[in-house]
C-alpha cells in the first residue's frame, strides 16, 4: 500500500487519511472537486450569460465595426475578476517557473523567455501581466506537471532534492496525481542544474514589489503581508513593463511558496477572491496559491499548451494566447484529454472560446509585426527543438508521450479522446464559440455531474465584464447569430438538403406566406338569347349530320306523265298535220297571208336583183341538227337564185358545213330542182379553218385562204369563180346559220370587205334576235330567219316548198307549245302561291 | 313505191333508226340514244378529221412544202413548226412547248375578236342606234321609229344600268340609289323580254327540226309501206 502525498507539505500520509499527518491540510479533494485525471475533457460553461448582461448594458456592436484601440492598461480594471484571479493563481507558480529559467533563455523563438526583448511593451498590457508570470513560469499545470512528471520517469534530471521540493511546492502530489508520478520522484534530489534555476529566476521577482503602488487594491492585500517577496530575487528587465499590480504577484507566488514549504501557513484569505476562498476553506486552506488552485484557475486557453508535443512552447507558454492553444490543441492528440483535467476543475474555463480566439488573433496581429520569428517558431516547432537548442524541462518531457512532430501534422486529432461528435467541434475550436460548444450533451452531461463546486464557483463569480475593444473584436458571427436568434426565433432553421443550417431561407409553412383565396372561375358560360339559339341551331346541324338521311319519294311519276303529256300532244300538233297531209291538198290550217316576211321582202328584192354572170358566195355554217329547218328557211331563196343560174361559190366555217351544202343542193326540194353541178354552176371550196380569223383572211384574200375546192380542183382562175379575186367581187354574199356568233363573225370580218356586195343572212329562228340588230342597223341588206319568213318568200315566189310543207304542223305546234307554256306559266303559279299558303301554314302551325 | 334495196333506201334506214333512237330520250336516257349518240361522234369526229385533213392540211400544207416555193414553203414550214409544238401539248412534260402556238392562236384570235368586235358591232350598232331617232327619212312612221328608239334607248340604258352593281354604304348596308333601282328593275324586264325572245327562237328552231324529223319518218315510212 503506497502513501499518499500530502499535497501541501508533500509528506507522505497513510492511504486512506483524509487530512496531513504533517500539516493537516486536506489531502483528499473536497467532494466537489474531483481529481483531474488524464484523459478528461475540459468541461466548458457557458458564459453567454455574462455575456448577455454585459451587451445589455452597452451598445450593442454591428457587424463590421471596426475595432477601438484602446489602451488596455486602463482597461486592466476592466478585467473580469476571473481574469484577475487567473493571473493571481499564477503566482504560486511563478516560483515553480524559476526553476527552468535556462530552458527559457534558451529558446530564442519565445520573446517572453528573453529578458531583454521587451515584449510585454508589445503585447496588450493586460497580457503583459501574464508574459511575465510566464516568464518566471511560477506555475506549472497540472498537466504540464503531468507531463513533465512522465519525462522525470524517464529521466534521471528530474529534481530530487528537498530544495525543489520547497520551490518547487507547486510541484506537489496533484501534480504527482496527474502525472501518475509516484510520489517518490518528488522526493528525489533536484538535478544539479534546477537549483541554480531557481536562484536565477528568484531575483526577477524581486523588483516587483516597488511596483506595489499600482496594484489594484483587492491584490495589494496578496501582496503586502508576504515580505519574503522583497527578498525574492529580482525580477526580468521585462518585469518593469509589467503593470505595478502585477509586479507583486511573483513576490506573492514565492512568498506563498516559501511560506508553505517552511511554515505550512497558508495565505492570508482576504486577499484572495471570494472563491479562491472557498475553494482554500473547501479543499486546502492553506494553499490558496498552491499549484492546485492554481491548475484550477488555468484557462482553457493555457490548457491548450499542455498537449502540444510538437511545438517546444517555452517557459512562457502561459502568455501564449489561446489562439496558439488551440492550434497546439488541433495537433496534440492527447490535448483534449489533457485539456479535460483542467476543464473540470478551472472556473476560467466559463472563458468562451471566441475570447481567447480573438485575443489570440489580437495577439497575432500584433506580434505578427514586431514577433514575426516567434510565428515562425510557432510554425516551424516541429523543428525547432532540435534548431534551437536544448528545450526546456517539460518540453523534453512532452516531446516523448507526443508522437514526432516530423511524421505528425500540426492538426491532428486523437480521435480515442475526442468522441466522433466532439472532433468537428475540436477541429474547428477556433471558430465554435464556447458558449455553443454548451451544446454538447456529453459536456452538459458532465457539467451536471461536476458537483456542487462547479456550481458554486461560478455563483460567486463576477459578471464577466469584457472591454469594449474584446467585444469590438468578437467574431461577427457570434453578434449576428445572437441577435438573429432572437429575431427569429420563430423562423425554422434547414435540417436537410443544401439549405441545411440556413434559417429562415424557405417560409416554414403556408403560415408565413401571403395567402390568398385562390380566385374563382365561373364555369357557366355567360350568352345570350341569339347565342344560344345559334348554339341550339348548330347543334341541331351537327345531329342532322349524324343521323342518316331519308331520300325523299319525288314525284316521278307525275313529272314523267307531265313530260309524255307534253311529248304527247306537241306530237300530235306537228305530227297530225304531217300525216293528215293537209299541204299536199294545197289546204292551208293557217292561212299565208297573214305572214309578213321580217325583212319586209329585202332579201327577195336583193336576190332579184342579181345577174346570172356574177357569182354569189354562199356560207353553209349551220349545224346538222337543225339542218331540217335552214334548209327549208334557204330553200325559196336559193331555188330564186339558182333559177337565174348564179354561179355559187360554197364555203363553210364549220368541218360538217361542206357536206351539208351538197346535201342541200342535191336533196332538198326546190333547189335539187336546178341540178347544179359541182365545179360548174357552184364550186365548193370546203372548210375554212380559223374561225373568225379564217374568215377575215378569206374576206381579206380569198384566192390565198382557199386555193382549192373540196374536189381538189383550184378554186380560182377556172370555173365559176375566175372572175374571183377579192370578197366584193362576189355578187352578193348569202351566209346561212343556225349560230348567231358565226352569223356577227361573218358580219365583223367580211362586212367592212364586202364593198357594195350586200349581205343576206338567212339563220335559224333562235339565231334571229341576235342577228336582227344588224339588219336594223344596215349591215344585213336581208334577213330571213325562220319558216315564216320562208312561208313568206314561197308564197311570195308561189313556189311552195319545205315552209309550206311544216307551216301547219309548225303552227299548230307553236300554238300547243304557247298554250303549253301558258298552261304551264299558270299552274307554277298555282303550285307556288299553294308552297307558300303551305309554309305560311306549317309556319304559323310551328 | 316498192322499196328497193338502194343507197337511198339503206341511208333511210339507218337515218329511220338514229332519228328513233334519239327520239327515245323522251323516256329518258337508254342505250339506243346514247348508242346514236356515240355514232353521231364517232362519224362526226372521222368527218371531221377527214375534213381537216383533206380540206386543211393536205392543200395548205403538205402540198406547198412539197411543191411550193421557197417563199410558199415558208409560212407553211412556220405553219408545221407551231402545230408540231401544238402537239406538244399532248404531254405534261412538253406542255410548255405548246405554249408559244397557243399564245400566238389565241393574241391572234383575240386581236380579230376585238378589232371585229369594235368595227363590226360596237360602232355600227352605236351609229344605228342614234340614227333611229333621226326622223327625217322616217316619213309617216316617225312616231313608230320614235317609239321604237324610244324602246331601244330605254332598255339599253335600263340594261346596263341593271348591270351597274355600284352601292353606297348605309348603316343599313351598301344600297343602291333609289334612281339605280327602278332603272335597273326596268332593265331587269327587258333582259327577261329578250330572254324569253331567245326562248323563243330555240324553241322555234327545235320545233322546226322536229317537224323536220317527223315529216322525214313519217315520208320513209310511208315510202316503205
Amino acid at each position: 500500500m503506497a502513501d499518499v502525498l500530502c499535497p501541501a507539505c508533500g509528506r507522505p500520509n497513510p492511504e486512506g487519511s483524509e487530512e496531513c499527518q504533517f500539516c493537516g491540510a486536506r489531502i483528499t479533494p473536497p467532494a466537489g472537486s474531483q481529481p483531474i485525471k488524464p484523459g478528461e475533457e475540459p468541461i466548458r460553461k457557458d458564459t453567454s450569460d455574462l455575456e448577455k448582461a454585459k451587451r445589455n448594458e452597452e451598445a450593442p456592436i454591428h457587424p463590421g465595426d471596426l475595432p477601438t484601440k484602446k489602451n488596455t492598461a486602463e482597461l486592466e480594471r476592466a478585467l473580469p475578476s476571473w481574469l484577475r484571479t487567473l493571473r493571481d493563481g499564477k503566482r504560486p507558480a511563478a516560483g515553480e517557473s524559476l526553476a527552468e529559467p535556462s530552458a527559457q533563455e534558451n529558446l530564442p523563438a519565445a520573446p517572453q523567455a528573453t529578458p531583454g526583448q521587451d515584449s510585454s511593451g508589445d503585447s496588450p498590457d493586460w497580457l503583459s501581466g501574464l508574459s511575465q508570470a510566464a516568464s518566471e513560469d511560477e506555475e506549472v499545470p497540472n498537466w504540464l506537471a503531468g507531463l513533465r512528471s512522465g519525462k522525470s520517469v524517464d529521466s534521471a534530471s528530474v529534481p530530487d532534492t528537498e530544495e525543489q521540493s520547497a520551490t518547487g511546492l507547486d510541484h506537489t502530489d496533484w501534480m504527482a496525481r496527474l502525472g501518475g508520478e509516484p510520489q517518490d520522484a518528488k522526493t528525489e534530489p533536484p538535478t544539479a542544474a534546477q537549483p541554480p534555476a531557481v536562484e536565477q529566476l528568484a531575483p526577477e521577482t524581486s523588483p516587483e514589489p516597488a511596483a506595489g503602488k499600482e496594484m489594484p487594491d483587492r491584490l495589494q492585500p496578496l501582496q503586502s503581508p508576504q515580505p519574503g517577496a522583497q527578498e525574492s530575487p529580482a525580477a526580468p528587465q521585462g518585469g518593469e513593463n509589467l503593470p505595478e499590480w502585477l509586479s507583486g504577484l511573483p513576490e506573492l507566488s514565492a512568498e506563498s511558496s516559501t511560506a508553505l514549504n517552511e511554515t505550512g501557513e497558508t495565505a492570508p484569505t482576504e486577499s484572495t477572491p471570494d472563491w479562491l476562498d472557498q475553494l482554500k476553506q473547501k479543499s486546502i486552506p492553506p494553499e490558496p496559491g498552491t499549484p492546485a488552485g492554481g491548475a484550477e484557475s488555468v484557462p482553457d486557453w493555457l490548457s491548450g499548451f499542455r498537449p502540444e508535443p510538437e511545438t517546444p512552447t517555452p517557459a512562457s507558454g502561459e502568455n501564449v494566447p489561446e489562439w496558439l492553444s488551440n492550434l497546439e490543441e488541433k495537433s496534440a492528440p492527447g490535448a483534449a484529454s489533457s485539456g479535460g483535467l483542467q476543464a473540470d476543475r478551472n472556473p476560467p474555463a466559463e472563458t468562451s472560446d471566441w475570447l481567447s480566439q480573438l485575443q489570440a488573433d489580437v495577439n497575432a496581429a500584433q506580434e505578427a509585426e514586431t514577433h514575426k520569428d516567434d510565428f515562425e517558431v510557432v510554425s516551424e516547432s516541429p523543428t525547432s527543438p532540435k534548431e534551437t537548442g536544448p528545450l526546456p524541462e517539460w518540453l523534453t518531457g512532452i516531446e516523448p508521450t507526443g508522437p514526432s512532430s516530423n511524421d505528425t501534422p500540426a492538426l491532428v486529432v486523437d480521435s480515442h479522446d475526442n468522441p466522433p461528435g466532439e472532433q468537428g467541434g475540436t477541429a474547428f475550436s477556433m471558430e465554435t464559440p464556447d458558449w455553443l460548444s454548451e451544446l454538447n450533451p456529453e459536456q452538459a452531461a458532465g457539467k451536471a455531474s461536476a458537483g456542487s463546486e462547479g456550481e458554486a464557483d461560478s455563483e460567486n463569480l463576477e459578471a464577466a465584464e469584457l472591454p469594449a475593444w474584446v467585444q469590438a473584436m468578437r467574431p461577427v458571427e457570434s453578434v449576428v447569430e445572437t441577435k438573429m436568434a432572437q429575431l427569429d426565433e420563430s423562423q425554422s432553421t434547414e435540417q436537410n438538403g443544401p439549405l441545411a443550417g440556413l434559417r429562415g431561407v424557405l417560409p416554414a409553412g403556408p403560415g408565413l406566406g401571403s395567402l390568398r383565396k385562390p380566385p374563382v372561375y365561373f364555369t357557366k358560360l355567360q350568352v345570350s338569347e341569339g347565342q344560344t339559339r345559334y348554339a341550339s341551331s348548330l347543334d341541331r346541324l351537327v345531329a342532322g349530320e349524324t343521323q342518316p338521311r331519308i331520300p325523299e319519294t319525288k314525284r316521278l311519276t307525275s313529272n314523267q306523265l307531265l313530260r309524255w303529256l307534253i311529248a304527247v300532244l306537241l306530237l300530235l300538233a306537228v305530227g297530225l298535220p304531217l300525216a293528215g297531209g293537209a299541204h299536199a291538198n294545197g289546204a292551208q290550217i293557217v292561212p299565208a297571208t297573214l305572214l309578213q316576211s321580217s325583212d319586209m321582202g329585202a332579201s327577195a328584192k336583193i336576190i332579184d336583183g342579181l345577174t346570172g354572170n356574177v357569182p354569189v358566195l354562199v356560207a353553209f355554217d349551220y349545224e346538222p341538227a337543225l339542218s331540217g329547218e335552214l334548209e327549208a328557211v334557204a330553200a325559196p331563196l336559193m331555188d330564186q337564185l339558182l333559177s337565174k343560174g348564179v354561179p355559187l361559190a360554197l364555203i363553210s366555217t364549220s368541218p360538217t358545213g361542206p357536206a351539208l351544202a351538197e346535201h342541200f343542193l342535191k336533196t332538198t326540194s326546190l333547189v335539187n330542182v336546178h341540178q347544179y353541178q359541182s365545179g360548174v354552176q357552184y364550186a365548193d371550196l370546203g372548210y375554212l379553218a380559223g374561225g373568225p380569223a379564217g374568215m377575215m383572211y378569206f374576206a381579206a384574200s380569198p384566192t390565198e385562204a382557199v386555193t382549192v375546192t373540196v374536189d381538189g380542183q383550184p378554186a380560182w382562175g377556172t370555173g365559176p369563180l375566175q372572175t374571183i379575186q377579192n370578197l366584193s367581187d362576189f355578187a352578193a354574199v348569202i351566209i346561212l346559220t343556225d349560230n348567231a356568233d358565226t352569223g356577227r363573225n361573218w358580219i365583223e370580218q367580211a362586212g367592212p370587205r364586202l364593198g357594195s356586195a350586200p349581205m343576206i343572212m338567212m339563220v335559224s329562228a333562235q339565231a334571229e334576235p341576235m342577228i336582227r340588230p344588224y339588219f336594223d342597223s344596215g349591215q344585213l341588206k336581208g334577213l330571213v330567219s325562220g319558216l315564216a319568213d320562208a312561208k313568206i318568200y314561197e308564197q311570195t315566189y308561189g313556189r311552195p316548198g319545205l315552209a309550206n310543207q311544216y307551216w301547219d304542223s309548225f303552227s299548230i305546234g307553236m300554238l300547243v307549245a304557247e298554250l303549253l307554256i301558258v298552261a304551264g306559266a299558270v299552274l307554277g303559279v298555282v303550285i307556288g302561291w299553294r308552297t307558300r299558303r303551305n309554309d305560311k301554314d306549317s309556319g304559323e302551325g310551328a | 313505191m316498192p322499196v328497193t334495196l338502194s343507197h337511198d333506201l339503206v341511208t333511210g334506214i339507218f337515218s329511220f333508226l338514229l332519228t328513233l333512237m334519239i327520239l327515245s330520250y323522251l323516256i329518258g336516257d337508254n342505250p339506243a340514244f346514247r348508242v346514236a349518240v356515240y355514232i353521231f361522234v364517232g362519224v362526226s369526229a372521222g368527218y371531221v378529221a377527214a375534213v381537216v385533213w383533206w380540206q386543211v392540211l393536205f392543200p395548205n400544207l403538205l402540198v406547198p412544202l412539197v411543191t411550193g416555193s421557197f417563199a410558199a414553203r415558208l409560212v407553211p414550214l412556220i405553219a408545221l413548226v407551231l402545230g408540231i409544238l401544238l402537239l406538244m401539248k399532248l404531254s405534261p412534260r412538253t406542255a410548255r412547248l405548246g405554249n408559244p402556238p397557243v399564245a400566238f392562236l389565241v393574241g391572234v384570235g383575240a386581236a380579230v375578236a376585238v378589232g371585229g368586235a369594235v368595227m363590226g358591232t360596237l360602232i355600227p350598232q352605236t351609229q344605228a342606234s342614234i340614227n333611229i331617232f333621226d326622223l327625217s327619212n322616217a316619213g309617216q312612221y316617225w312616231l313608230e321609229r320614235l317609239f321604237f328608239g324610244t324602246i331601244m334607248l330605254v332598255g339599253t340604258i335600263t340594261t346596263l344600268v341593271y348591270f351597274q352593281f355600284g352601292a353606297r354604304s348605309t348603316p343599313a348596308g351598301p344600297q343602291r340609289g333609289k334612281l339605280v333601282v327602278i332603272l335597273a328593275w326596268v332593265g331587269q324586264i327587258f333582259i327577261a323580254i329578250t330572254l324569253g325572245v331567245l326562248f323563243a327562237g330555240v324553241f322555234t328552231a327545235a320545233m322546226a327540226a322536229l317537224i323536220e324529223r317527223l315529216n322525214f319518218i313519217w315520208t320513209f315510212l310511208t315510202s316503205i309501206l
